[in-house]
């Protein structure tokens, strides 16, 4: 059951159409959220990702970043569709994801943040460094981060990681600190994406903290409401 | 996932609800979670599940259901008045008597510890001077405080203020504190406001939250 309805979005840089899952804040509107996939694509996890933001004000878009290859890709968390998602992720240009992200945070009315996870924390990543209009990111468990290492987020950005992430030694986040030694990096007592509650690494505590911790950058970044007594 | 259960107060014997939830571990004993303004929130039961998790049976009585039965706001002006005009018409003599109702759920189980936050804060140090059979009281910025800073505390109390709070004057509560109850601690947090443990956005200060709630579950456990 999905609170959300389906989009067209539109390409900047070559006019592709690709679709997205769109849901509309619940509560009192904070801003818009590009939210970001996962290698397994917009699944009914991220669906469920976005309707818990959009319960907390925002509205939120996750597009569908493997359109151009496999248009609707869901995969299981199973071996074989793995492989599969893992290769739609690789052959993914990141120019590319940024403009489908561009057109995602084009698409609403500011402030606009995003959040990602998996591919998509590297991805979130890409968006903070290179996107127009972005007034806060939060990058959860992104390897390919450290590919894309030597660009600077324009925007304030935070940084979740795992700290038994099998997928991710903690050599690679200390390179990403030493670069960035103003990014405040949080580190879980976790594996890789323990954010969701699909995967066998979930911790739920460690999730409610960096769900907690992306609230309040994007609150402190013009997602506030001037709550307060 | 917590549950509802009822009590019975002594003041009136009004049927009150109360969010309830188990221990997740052995029971180290009962908790009972004072709401803040805002109602028996998201937050609350939150705060709930957070006791029941560290080993204590928790509950939360709904401290306005005489006025408004379910009365959950949002934390914006408007909730902020409902919530404000509850607790004025709230006389406290009444809550202490369903503050005791829940005692007396838990007691037959083990030790019962307050813990109450703003509007519960100020109700958790009434608790510890005229509710008997507690054994332990954690106050979070209770703007009651300063003036009844002069009674007597029956059980370890601890009190939690964050430096940068609008509303309540930390350095001024923690003297007329002290003033009565030199052997009190009353801990101030700086940089954090009021509200620090309560988990919005706006309101929670993460350092100072976990130091006071790492202070009470260490007053609660050798209570």
């Amino acid at each position: 059951m999905s609170a959300g309805e389906t989009i067209r979005l539109t390409s900047g840089a070559d006019g592709f159409e690709f679709e997205a899952y769109r849901v509309r804040p619940t509560d009192a509107r904070r801003g818009g959220l590009v939210l970001i996939q996962e290698i397994f694509g917009v699944t009914d996890h991220i669906r469920e990702l976005a309707d818990g933001f959009a319960e907390d004000g925002y509205e939120v878009i996750a597009p569908s970043f493997y359109d151009r290859q496999q248009p609707g890709f869901q995969a299981s968390y199973e071996p074989a569709d793995m492989q599969a998602a893992v290769a739609l992720s690789q052959a993914a240009p990141w120019d590319l994801v940024a403009s489908d992200a561009q057109a995602g945070i084009d698409a609403l009315e500011g402030p606009v943040f995003v959040a990602g996870y998996c591919w998509g924390g590297a991805a979130a990543w890409l968006v903070a460094c290179r996107c127009e209009g972005v007034a806060a990111a939060s990058c959860f468990y992104g390897r390919r981060i450290s590919e894309l290492m030597d660009e600077t987020p324009r925007c304030p950005t935070i940084l979740h990681f795992g700290k038994t992430d099998a997928s991710i030694p903690m050599e690679r986040v200390e390179e990403i600190r030493e670069r960035h030694p103003d990014l405040p990096i949080y580190l879980y007592d976790a594996g890789h994406g323990f954010f969701s509650d699909r995967r066998k690494d979930y911790q739920p505590d460690a999730a409610r903290l960096a769900r907690l911790r992306t609230l309040q950058v994007f609150a402190r970044n013009g997602g506030g409401r001037g709550e307060g007594a | 996932m917590g549950d509802t259960i009822t009590l019975t107060s002594g003041h009136d014997g009004f049927s009150l609800s109360a969010y309830h939830e188990a221990p997740f571990t052995p029971r180290k004993g009962g908790v009972i979670v004072l709401q803040e303004i805002f109602g028996i929130d998201k937050y609350v039961r939150a705060d709930v599940e957070r006791w029941a998790k560290a080993g204590y049976e928790a509950i939360a009585p709904a401290m306005f259901d005489r006025r408004e039965r379910g009365f959950s706001v949002a934390h914006d002006q408007d909730g902020i008045a409902a919530g404000i005009a509850h607790a004025r018409a709230t006389p406290l003599e009444q809550a202490m008597a369903d503050i005791a109702a829940a005692r007396d759920f838990l007691a037959p189980r083990g030790k019962v510890c307050v813990v109450g936050y703003c509007y519960g804060g100020s109700l958790a140090w009434l608790a510890a001077s005229k509710v008997e059979g507690i054994a332990a009281a954690s106050s979070y910025y209770g703007s009651m405080v300063q003036a009844n800073a002069h009674i007597p505390q029956h059980c370890p109390t601890i009190v939690h203020l964050g430096h940068t709070d609008p509303g309540i004057p930390a350095d001024e509560v923690e003297k007329a504190v002290k003033a009565h109850h030199p052997e009190t601690p009353v801990y101030i947090y700086e940089g954090a406001g009021h509200g620090f443990n309560n988990e919005s956005p706006e309101r929670y200060h993460e350092e100072a939250a976990d130091l006071a709630r790492a202070r009470t579950r260490e007053l609660f456990e050798s209570a």
